[in-house]
């Protein structure tokens, strides 16, 4: 019993690290990438947006299959993380973040972007005219500007990294403490027909997702009121 | 002195402009709207990142597409007001004054106490930018925009979403925004009224080019010039505080030597002040009449008369070495049998009458 348990916190505490981990990658990634593409005036615009969004209609497991050969030290990305940091990214916590990265990527631009796209643009010209810098203006008027869209996206991104399960399976296999991520872990406990462990996880996911989405709605709902 | 010559081309609309503005007092840039007066406003500031050609402001140079030479706008040391404002939502407006005051330049300028007391926008500060009135809001964007410590202010119609209780109150403000802060101004408008009371000088643009340049006063009471041969002609007289009378909440000017009474005004005697008097305002008397409301009678000499529309005649009525015009109908000037260079009495009403 006191294994099982330990078992279950371990695999929490690796998809709490791996969902914080990727929220800041992608909020980092994500912000310049957002504004960039509302500022973008070019017929390509809908390419980089296609790419972004493909994980909202791919099997995850289409993904999970080209990271897993993009990940192989045979190929150019897998010999140059490789040689960077001596460890193989497959069936890795370090391969599980590049993958959730990609993986969540959407749900944390879209919403940025849509926010950006109402933002009023006249706004940084006022600003310029008082003397502030691109990253200034970005930092100080557009950022607090968007701050309802910004945990939004934060919060989306983290609630589809803790949801995700095919691409995890495809790259990152089932190490205890390293790749095992609460739904490679429910998975696991129904296999073993230990169904014990496989309400407790199944439950306090459920629960959990439910916690996030009144969040996230709630955020949403003010946001449009404003 | 700001000089520029500027090329903007898009779809449907190209602008070229050369022009060199010696920057004391006020400049007016006035047309129709699409004349392309904001666009021009713009390039100076340095928003038209396609514009071509070259802006130099004394020696320094804003940009030059020959040399490749281009000063973003928020090193140009410009104040700009919008003609909605452009307040940051999410900061008050201490925030918003702040927010100009930490970007300043050098560290010199005017004081912001010196700034929000000049604007009477002390009680303000703490208020969200949501819940200010537009007059406010202006108010606010003018305090705003001297904040940065700005060496020439550019302002985009900004008494255009304004009603007119708020354009009264605002207009004295802009007005001796030069006097009081130093800084020279550039003003576009297309409310002929707005300009001739603002505006020291005045460019005319029609369709993308500057077709007349001049003083505000010449531009518009010139016999013949198009903005002084229409329904919307008006006069700028030039005129001296003589007396306040409290009571009556009155004041009396002297003009070319004859007594004018307007709505009571806070300069001190002896200072001089502009009054705008629209032509259709003005109404004519063969003599001097007590049996009457209007309190302004000025003896003038009809010097000049044209047509405008099938009924209605633009007179130009000479006062001493500046002049009046008025606009009455032809059955008018029939009745009372006018001719050119005959003494009239030029009426008009002091109630409303604002002087600047």
């Amino acid at each position: 019993m006191g294994g099982m348990e330990e078992s279950v916190l371990e695999a929490v505490r690796v998809t709490l690290l791996l969902a914080s981990i990727t929220t800041v990658i992608l909020l980092l990634i994500g912000l310049p990438l957002a504004w960039w593409l509302t500022r973008l005036r070019s017929r390509i615009r809908p390419l980089f947006e296609a790419l972004i969004g493909l994980p909202l209609v791919l099997p995850p497991t289409v993904l999970g299959f080209y990271l897993l050969l993009a990940f192989s030290p045979d190929n150019f990305f897998g010999r140059l993380w490789l040689d960077a940091t001596g460890s193989g990214l497959a069936f890795s916590f370090s391969g599980l973040v590049v993958a959730s990265v990609l993986y969540s990527m959407p749900f944390v631009v879209q919403p940025l972007q849509r926010a950006f796209e109402q933002f009023d643009h006249g706004l940084l010209e006022a600003a310029a005219m008082l003397g502030s810098g691109p990253l200034d203006r970005f930092m100080n008027i557009v950022l607090p500007s968007c701050l309802r869209p910004l945990l939004l996206a934060a919060c989306l991104g983290f609630a589809h990294t803790i949801g995700e399960f095919g691409v995890v399976l495809m790259i990152g296999g089932n190490i205890a403490g390293e790749t095992r991520v609460l739904s490679i872990a429910l998975f696991d406990a129904v296999e073993t027909h230990n169904f014990q462990q496989a309400h407790l996880i199944a439950g306090g996911l459920l629960v959990f997702a439910l916690v996030l989405l009144f969040v996230i709605y709630s955020i949403d709902r003010k946001g449009g009121r404003r | 002195m700001l000089e520029f010559d500027v090329t903007l081309d898009r779809s449907g609309f190209s602008l070229q402009a050369v022009q060199q503005l010696p920057l004391q007092g006020i400049w007016g840039i006035m047309g129709r709207s699409g004349c392309g007066k904001t666009t021009l406003l713009r390039i100076l500031a340095g928003l038209e990142k396609k514009a071509k050609g070259q802006v130099r402001w004394r020696d320094q140079l804003w940009q030059c597409s020959e040399q490749r030479i281009w000063v973003e706008p928020e090193k140009r040391g410009i104040g700009y007001i919008f003609q909605d404002g452009r307040l940051f939502p999410h900061l008050t407006v201490q925030g918003n004054l702040d927010f100009a005051i930490k970007r300043r330049v050098s560290a010199q300028g005017p004081d912001l106490d010196d700034i929000v007391q000049w604007l009477g926008i002390e009680h303000l500060l703490h208020r969200s930018v949501s819940y200010l009135s537009g007059g406010e809001r202006q108010r606010v964007a003018v305090a705003r925009a001297l904040s940065g410590n700005p060496r020439l202010l550019l302002m985009d119609e900004p008494m255009a979403s304004l009603d007119w209780s708020s354009k009264i109150s605002i207009l004295p403000v802009l007005r001796q925004v030069y006097e009081h802060f130093g800084v020279p101004v550039v003003v576009v408008s297309h409310d002929r009224e707005e300009v001739a009371r603002l505006a020291t000088d005045l460019l005319l643009m029609n369709n993308g080019q500057v077709v007349d340049k001049g003083s505000c006063k010449s531009l518009l009471s010139t016999p013949g010039h198009a903005l002084a041969s229409d329904d919307q002609a008006l006069a700028v007289l030039e005129a001296e505080v003589k007396q306040h009378n409290p009571c009556e909440g009155v004041t009396e000017l002297w003009v070319e030597g004859q007594k004018l009474v307007v709505d009571s005004m806070t300069e001190e005697a002896g200072s001089s002040v502009r009054i705008v008097v629209p032509a259709h305002d003005v109404s004519l008397m063969k003599g001097h009449s007590v049996q009457t409301s209007i309190q302004n009678q000025l003896d003038t000499v009809i010097t000049a008369a044209s047509e405008v529309g099938d009924h209605h005649l633009l007179l130009q009525l000479q006062l001493g070495r500046q002049n009046l015009m008025a606009l009455i109908t032809r059955r008018a000037w029939n009745r009372l049998e006018l001719a050119l260079g005959q003494n009239v009495v030029a009426c008009f009403k002091a109630a409303g009458l604002s002087a600047f």
